[in-house]
């Protein structure tokens, strides 16, 4: 009779097996009747409410507008298509953050750890402030301390160069847009890849064999760049527009139109025709009338008097301009002060005769206008042309005249890529053409930079000091430049330590996007809210948006864990 | 596993507290307050903090009136400051007992969101209001323009459908509070600011330079303004619908919080004296106090008494009536009969 005594003594509720098994069951059963509740509690608060629970709502028009948007999007689409904007305007701060946020974090980083006391100092202050100060006030603080106020509104833009900057707009650049030509370009761009890729794969191996320092990039992005540039010239000779594209204007609203004009009757028929996007035109008109009220305050800040303001006009778009006063007799000794000629400035009385406007001398103002008489002041373009390209929808404001000649329309060649320059099509606010960077955009642009560049800094710091101090030593001893000994030695192995908490600060970046709705920048989060609050459907828009935050937030740390896995020190 | 039960018992509880959910009314009176829900971040006229941290308001004043008829003391209100895009969800689940924070009554607030809204205390309209020198006076001036609109609101699908119907061309500034949309606009960010005409009346007062800016004469929209509820709390909804009818009605018999008194005692009309609750079965009906009418009328008074103290020519904002004429001097205000 060989048996164990202590199998016999512990009865089967006592065995330490079977308690950790019930255990388990109990904590799993918990869990799922703690959901079970929760489920029922909404359904029955949904039942009593009477509230949307289906996603059928997102089909039907969504009816409200979006300040911007990666594509094209007007009131007439759907709740998903808004969505789908929301989603990609997250991604446009949040890419662009995590870049710039690394750059600075990493910059900071090494200010801090550099042997100048004033970088040192500067940098220290810097984290310190800024990782202590709640991400809304900074939002808040770019958005509507520092922008809105300081910068000028409309068409005072400031300028430098083809680049505007208001407070109304926001940043205005250039910006190249593809065309209905691009496909051409495409497979070119696929070998520039390609090729890049195996240069850059064939050089790595080929450092590792000759055991030389040396970055593979050197030798793959000039191919890239060669093979696209050929690429791109010889689209562009193969590049042409579809048959019976036209363009046509509506000089009174100040437009311009392109359009497949099948019929060939010039005007495009709505229901039969298509209208063609991107389409770079000139336009010309041989003198042009401009008339606004100089003794009324124009779009300036409010402290500038008999102020005028005509849509501005750049250097390259008129051969000759005269400006003149109509309906008043005593002009003549009125005197025109442009804050930009030909386009925008004062009028003023040139009181102490000193021949320049000072302050105080601006006409003064009056209920009928100078000295009792209501005037206005004109301006005579010559020779205008102004290149612009239509948007999307095959349309484009470009000049809102009231009194001009019909213009001259030219169909300027096509390309793979249309290059759209910002100009002013009136005097109000609005500008046409380029793309713009709006203000809310880039206030939450800075303060996610700014916040997370902060904690960056400190996990490069920390990281850069775990490094063994014998490491440098030992490079020194090997006769490595200080450069040298950064970049081949402690970096690379300070990478393997950054790389984890990195990714969690890039998570948090991309999270925290959703406190784009302070600086009223209309993200994933607020244009869900917008959706929720016009449709009612509560549930299915939060489930949306966990399911959308989710998937963002999983691809980034998969891409990013796998860049980890990759780095980390393999030990054999 | 004694704390385990503990957890099991406790979760039993919170089940049967949600499945023996009072009538609002009893919460309400068992609370000993009302929770009111208002605008959060001011709007002159209508609901805003005073220089001595008391919510003032015309919708405030409802508040109060309700508050007067369920538990007898106008004074016995919990505010809470709502968002345009907070307030359903705080309505929805029982956050604020009801909503009184200048919202439109539309369909889809009605069927999608469960709302029941009482009669209109407030007839708006939408407009635009844009600076003097701008020359912006009708519709098609604002072709081309940025328009400042807070996001949440009906105020935003007006705009894009009045601009989109007429061909116009447009950028929206959207921001979810007013406060931040007024302070571009006042910075020149936006060539026009959009909302209902009785707000841009209250927010330009909160301009630098109010002299500066006009209401342009165009109304794109209509605005019945009013209190909501929850739907399927039938008695509460009487309950405010009728304080709301109430105001009319004192109006409509020239009841004044100065003369209730004098009418409670003096008063032969049988349409003054079931009001009052003289005779009180049907005041009773509702599930309130023979006084609480009564009580509405002595703490804040009639509708025009209330419209005068927040909107009237007195005050900063003055809205003339207009619409919100009782309908025996040609506006919309009009009381069912109670009896």
């Amino acid at each position: 009779m060989a048996v164990k005594p202590s199998q016999e003594l512990v009865p089967w509720y006592r065995n330490v097996k079977t308690i950790a098994i019930v255990a388990q069951l109990v904590f799993v059963a918990l869990i799922i009747l703690l959901v079970t509740i929760l489920v029922l509690n909404v359904m029955k608060g949904v039942k009593t409410l009477g509230v949307n629970t289906g996603f059928g709502f997102l089909n039907n028009r969504a009816g409200f507008p979006i300040s911007e948007s990666v594509i094209p999007y007007s009131e007439d689409n759907t709740y998903v298509r808004a969505l789908i904007v929301g989603i990609l305007n997250t991604l446009k701060v949040a890419l662009l953050g995590i870049v710039l946020a690394t750059l600075l974090g990493i910059s900071v980083a090494l200010m801090r750890l550099s042997n100048n006391w004033v970088l040192r100092q500067i940098s220290t202050i810097y984290i310190e402030t800024v990782r202590n100060i709640p991400l809304v006030v900074q939002i808040f603080f770019f958005a509507t301390v520092l922008f809105i106020p300081n910068l000028p509104s409309g068409v005072a833009a400031l300028r430098l160069g083809n680049l505007y900057l208001n407070n109304s707009s926001g940043l205005i650049t250039p910006w190249p847009y593809f065309s209905n030509n691009f496909w051409l370009w495409l497979p070119w761009l696929a070998i520039a890849l390609a090729l890049a890729i195996a240069a850059h794969i064939f050089r790595n191996r080929h450092l590792k064999k000759i055991e030389r320092p040396g970055n593979p990039l050197w030798l793959s992005l000039p191919v890239f760049l060669l093979v696209a540039v050929i690429g791109y010239l010889i689209a562009l000779a193969g590049s042409k527009y579809p048959e019976h594209l036209t363009v046509s204007a509506d000089v009174d609203r100040g437009r311009v139109f392109s359009f497949i004009d099948e019929n060939a009757n010039g005007v495009f028929d709505q229901n039969a025709e298509k209208i063609a996007a991107k389409v770079p035109v000139l336009l010309e008109f041989d003198e042009l009338t401009l008339e606004v009220n100089p003794q009324r305050r124009t779009e300036q800040k409010a402290n500038i008097r008999s102020a005028f303001a005509f849509p501005r006009l750049k250097k390259n778009e008129y051969g000759e301009v005269e400006h003149q006063f109509v309906n008043a007799d005593k002009t003549s000794d009125l005197r025109l002060h442009f804050f930009e000629f030909p386009s925008y400035g004062v009028v003023y009385k040139d009181q102490n005769g000193n021949g320049r406007f000072d302050a105080g001398e601006n006409v003064p103002e009056g209920e009928d206008g100078y000295e009792g008489k209501d005037y206005s002041l004109q301006m005579i373009v010559k020779g205008f042309k102004r290149r612009v390209v239509t948007d999307n929808y095959g349309e484009t404001r470009s000049l809102s005249v009231e009194t001009a000649t019909e213009p001259k329309l030219t169909l300027l060649g096509a390309s793979p890529m249309v290059m759209s320059y910002p100009y002013f099509p009136t005097e109000r606010t609005q500008i046409a053409g380029g793309t713009i960077f709006t203000i809310p955009y880039l206030a939450l642009l800075f303060a996610l930079t700014f916040y997370t560049a902060s904690f960056i800094a400190e996990i490069v710091r920390g990281a850069i000091l775990s490094v063994a101090k014998g490491q440098t030593e030992a490079a020194k001893a090997l006769g490595l430049s200080s450069g040298q000994t950064f970049n081949l030695v402690v970096f690379p192995q300070a990478l393997r330590i950054i790389t984890p908490p990195l990714i969690s600060q890039y998570l948090n970046l991309t999270k925290n996007s959703s406190l784009g709705i302070f600086a009223a920048y209309q993200e994933f989060y607020a244009v869900s809210s917008i959706v929720n609050n016009q449709s009612g459907a509560a549930m299915p828009v939060f489930v949306i948006l966990i399911g959308g935050y989710m998937v963002i937030s999983l691809t980034f740390s998969f891409a990013l864990n796998w860049y980890n896995a990759k780095n980390q020190l393999v030990e054999r | 596993m004694r704390k385990l039960f503990v957890l099991l018992a406790s979760l039993t509880l919170v089940l049967s507290a949600t499945a023996f959910a009072q009538s609002t009314l009893d919460q309400i009176k068992s609370r000993g307050s009302l929770i009111c829900g208002v605008n959060g971040t001011g709007l002159p006229g209508f609901a805003y903090v005073d220089s001595d941290g008391n919510y003032q308001g015309f919708d405030v004043d409802y508040c109060r009136a309700v508050a007067a008829a369920v538990l007898g003391d106008a004074t016995k209100v919990t505010y809470r400051g709502l968002s345009s895009g907070e307030r359903f969800t705080a309505l929805q689940t029982g956050e604020v007992d009801i909503l009184i924070r200048n919202t439109t009554w539309t369909s889809s607030r009605d069927t999608g969101l469960g709302l029941n809204f009482t009669a209109p205390t407030f007839y708006d309209g939408q407009g635009f209001m844009v600076r003097a020198a701008s020359g912006i006076e009708t519709l098609a001036d604002l072709d081309g323009t940025t328009i400042c609109v807070q996001s949440g609101t009906t105020t935003e699908l007006n705009l894009a459908d009045v601009m989109n119907a007429n061909g116009l061309d447009y950028d929206a500034k959207i921001a979810e509070t007013s406060d931040p949309l007024l302070a571009a606009y006042d910075d020149g960010a936006c060539d026009a600011y959009t909302t209902d005409k009785s707000g841009l009346a209250a927010q330009r007062t909160q301009l630098r330079d109010p002299s500066e800016h006009v209401i342009m004469d165009v109304t794109i929209s209509k605005e019945p303004l009013g209190p909501s509820v929850r739907h399927g709390d039938d008695q509460f909804y009487d309950v405010a619908n009728w304080v709301v009818f109430t105001t009319f009605m004192a109006e409509e018999m020239g009841i004044t919080s100065a003369n209730v008194d004098e009418m409670l005692v003096g008063s032969a009309d049988s349409n003054v004296r079931r009001l009052l609750g003289v005779e009180p079965e049907k005041v009773e009906e509702f599930g309130l106090s023979a006084d609480a009418f009564y009580n509405v009328i002595k703490q804040v008074g009639n509708y025009a008494e209330i419209y005068n103290r927040n909107l009237g020519p007195e005050t900063v904002v003055n809205i003339p009536r207009g619409y919100n004429a009782s309908y025996l001097n040609g506006g919309l205000h009009y009381a069912p009969p109670l009896r």
